[in-house]
């Protein structure tokens, strides 16, 4: 359970408010472009400080934690995977030993790559690899790091339909099975309907919801102007 | 350890560095000021020189960049690129060949005298001015043909369509690049040739053509007159920190190390395609001819070389090994803003300078001549250090700002940063860095000659100690041999730096 507590952003002119509390589970956060989806993620991972407020998971407070502490993994937009380095290198330096990967590193990272399903391109370079492989690489960085909250900012966006459902549906295999929150951000109210349980919306500066997402997408929901 | 600490620690390093030998110098120079005709001579040498130097490399440069950028031919981008050579030439070897092409029994003179009009002199003022246009031509005609190739080709499409004069189309294309280009490129140079010593001391020296370092070299080495020779380097700290501090007030040029400009062709008449093959030609021939002669002339003997000169070589190859790596070192501390500006200090002090005071401050503890290998790789590593800053800092800035919230999710932070992202992002720009870091140092001749002995001495000192006792075989294949050092330690470097 995330609580976000009286907490204001504030960036040049732009602010966000958000006073809501987010289940465990999956939600999926939604608003028009410029509302402040991605603001809110970075400042739950730490990217960005907030200009007051606090914000808990379960019990413990978080915001004054630096990005590394924080029970958080992130998948961005793009630049998920360091460009130079091989899936291997990539994942290895969420593990124990960060100058080199060592043969207990290369198995354990060997594991996860099956769950996703693309151990064969284990040392392969970012570059030489497709977006939705390179996204289920980050997804896999994410399993190593087993933090309880994931969030997700648009990283399926450039994928074609097909891709983004099949990785949708990985993403919440996985959360259940590993017992992950996960807050997707999705410009696409089908994302939401697809699998999330739940969604909350950013609308004139606010943060509002939880709701269920069915509730969301009727005709008298908050998200009623956005469809 | 943050970037912020980092940076504060070696520029903390750095500054101590340095104050060391100002300090040791402002002690010898007992405080006080009292310069001899010669010295006041020196001083207007060293101005008049820089100016004469500066002025005529910039004038020179505007046809050979126009001529560049509007003829299109086979290997003009292989001459572009060559055009960088002369910067990591070493001095010496320059002057030879220099001496070789326009020297009494040289090409230059032999071809007046044969069509009996008179020769050239290499020695004094005017080959001074020689050698610094040399160096320092390629330098601005890089330059300007970058800031004149900047102009968008719409400006040269529609000029041409409006059939103007030549003078007005001077004005409209050329003349406000030029106008802003030019001040910087002429304040550069004027600042490198103010701080000559290798130049001055082989094709100047005398009353008529002494330069305040050679001035300062002479009073250490020859009148043995410290406190002269600290009162000198003080003087040469005031001018050449006056001229960098004037100069930020002047436009500064773009930094041109790359090898990749882009060139555009325009339409031009035929009278123009023979100028400009003309001017092309001379040019080229000017600066590679000294190279070329070099290598036709030393390679016979190359492989006869005394060991003395195998021995000073390998001194060389240690010092440009040590320097460049701590030059590198240094610049990737100082990848900021603010490092930049601590690191670019030794742009105010020159070798010759610090290494007088480095002397001086090492007496009072000991024999300095012991510690001749550590002092001149450090001096040559803050002298490149400038040039190593400008080429490390554009993407060291890049990689933190492209790479920060990605490394921040993994926490991936300190040394394991630096050990996965920040050189290897860098890899290609650290090749390039220890390339050019170690052919300056290989061809410097500058506080070698207050360390070095019969005993100690580099491949440059070496052959500076030939050509003093007249033994000009042995000089010419030993300036090969430095020259291929020189070039092969650039190219090695830049090699590894792309491929690793």
């Amino acid at each position: 359970m995330i609580r976000f507590e009286d907490v204001i952003i504030e960036i040049g002119d732009f602010r966000l408010a958000a006073n809501i509390t987010v289940p465990k589970g999956f939600t999926s956060v939604i608003g028009q472009s410029g509302a402040g989806k991605s603001t809110l993620l970075s400042a739950l991972s730490g990217h960005r400080p907030l200009t007051s407020g606090k914000i808990f998971v379960d019990e413990t407070r978080i915001d004054l934690l630096p990005p590394n502490k924080r029970p958080c993994s992130i998948i961005f937009q793009e630049f998920n995977l360091f460009p130079h380095l091989s899936i291997v290198q990539n994942l290895n330096l969420v593990c124990g030993n960060k100058f080199f990967v060592s043969e207990s590193s290369r198995k354990k990272i060997k594991r996860v790559l099956e769950k996703v399903g693309i151990v064969e391109l284990i040392d392969r370079l970012p570059s030489e690899m497709s977006g939705g492989q390179q996204s289920r690489a980050a997804l896999a960085r994410v399993l190593l790091q087993r933090n309880p909250i994931l969030l997700l900012d648009e990283p399926f966006s450039a994928l074609g339909p097909n891709q983004k459902s099949e990785l949708i549906d990985l993403v919440d295999n996985l959360s259940k099975d590993q017992d992950i929150t996960v807050l997707l951000i999705t410009h696409d109210p089908k994302d939401a309907q697809q699998i999330a349980g739940h969604c909350i919306v950013l609308k004139d500066q606010s943060v509002l919801g939880p709701f269920e997402t069915s509730a969301a997408l009727d005709e008298d929901g908050p998200l009623k102007g956005y469809l | 350890m943050a970037r912020s600490t980092v940076t504060v620690i070696t520029s903390v390093f750095l500054v101590g560095l340095l104050l060391g030998p100002l300090i040791s110098l402002i002690n010898f120079s007992g405080l006080s000021l009292s310069l001899s005709n010669s010295d006041i001579a020196a001083i207007k040498f060293t101005f008049v020189q820089a100016a004469y130097s500066a002025t005529l490399s910039t004038v020179l440069a505007i046809p050979v960049a126009k001529a560049l950028l509007r003829q299109n031919f086979w290997g003009k981008r292989f001459v572009v690129l060559i055009l960088g050579a002369p910067f990591i030439l070493p001095v010496i070897v320059a002057v030879l060949g220099l001496i070789l092409v326009f020297g009494n029994n040289g090409i230059v003179n032999n071809l007046l005298n044969l069509i009996g009009l008179g020769s050239v002199k290499i020695y004094g003022f005017w080959g001074v001015i020689l050698a610094h246009v040399f160096f320092n031509l390629p330098l601005a005609i890089r330059i300007l043909l970058q800031a004149l190739n900047d102009v968008p080709g719409e400006h040269y499409r529609l000029v041409s369509s409006l059939k103007l004069s030549f003078a007005q189309n001077f004005l409209a294309l050329e003349w406000p690049v030029l106008k802003k280009v030019c001040p910087g490129i002429w304040a550069v140079i004027f600042a490198i040739c103010l701080s000559s010593f290798a130049v001055a001391l082989t094709l100047g020296g005398g009353p008529k053509a002494t330069t305040v370092e050679l001035a300062i070299y002479q009073s250490f080495f020859y009148d043995l007159d410290f406190s002269k020779a600290a009162q000198l380097a003080l003087v040469q700290i005031v001018l050449v920190f006056s001229v960098v501090v004037a100069s930020q007030f002047i436009v500064k040029p773009k930094t041109v190390f790359g090898l990749d400009i882009e060139i555009s062709n325009h339409n031009i008449s035929d009278f123009q395609k023979i100028i400009d093959t003309v001017v092309i030609i001379v040019t080229l021939l000017f600066i590679f001819t000294p190279i070329l002669v070099i290598f036709f002339y030393g390679f016979a003997d190359v492989f006869s070389l005394p060991p003395s000169v195998f021995k000073a070589a390998i001194l060389s190859i240690q010092i440009a090994i040590l320097s460049s790596f701590l030059s590198v070192f240094l610049g990737l501390c100082l990848t900021t803003n603010t490092g930049e500006i601590f690191g670019s200090l030794g742009i105010a002090i020159s070798p010759i300078v610090m290494g007088a005071g480095t002397f001086l401050m090492l007496k009072n503890f000991g024999n300095p001549y012991l510690l001749a290998v550590p002092v001149t790789a450090i001096v040559n590593a803050l002298v490149s250090l400038p040039f190593v800053i400008r080429i490390l800092k554009p993407s060291a800035i890049e990689i933190r700002t492209e790479f920060e919230n990605l490394s921040r999710s993994v926490g991936l932070t300190g040394i394991y940063w630096v050990w996965w992202v920040f050189l290897r992002k860098l890899k290609r720009q650290i090749g390039f860095s220890l390339g050019l870091a170690s052919a300056l140092s290989m061809g410097d001749l500058g506080v070698i000659v207050l360390f070095g002995s019969g005993e100690i001495a580099t491949l440059p000192l070496k052959i500076y100690q030939l050509m003093g006792s007249y033994r000009v075989d042995e000089a010419l294949a030993s300036a090969l041999l430095l020259s291929l050092l020189a070039f092969g330690s650039f190219v090695l470097f830049d090699k590894l730096g792309r491929t690793l």
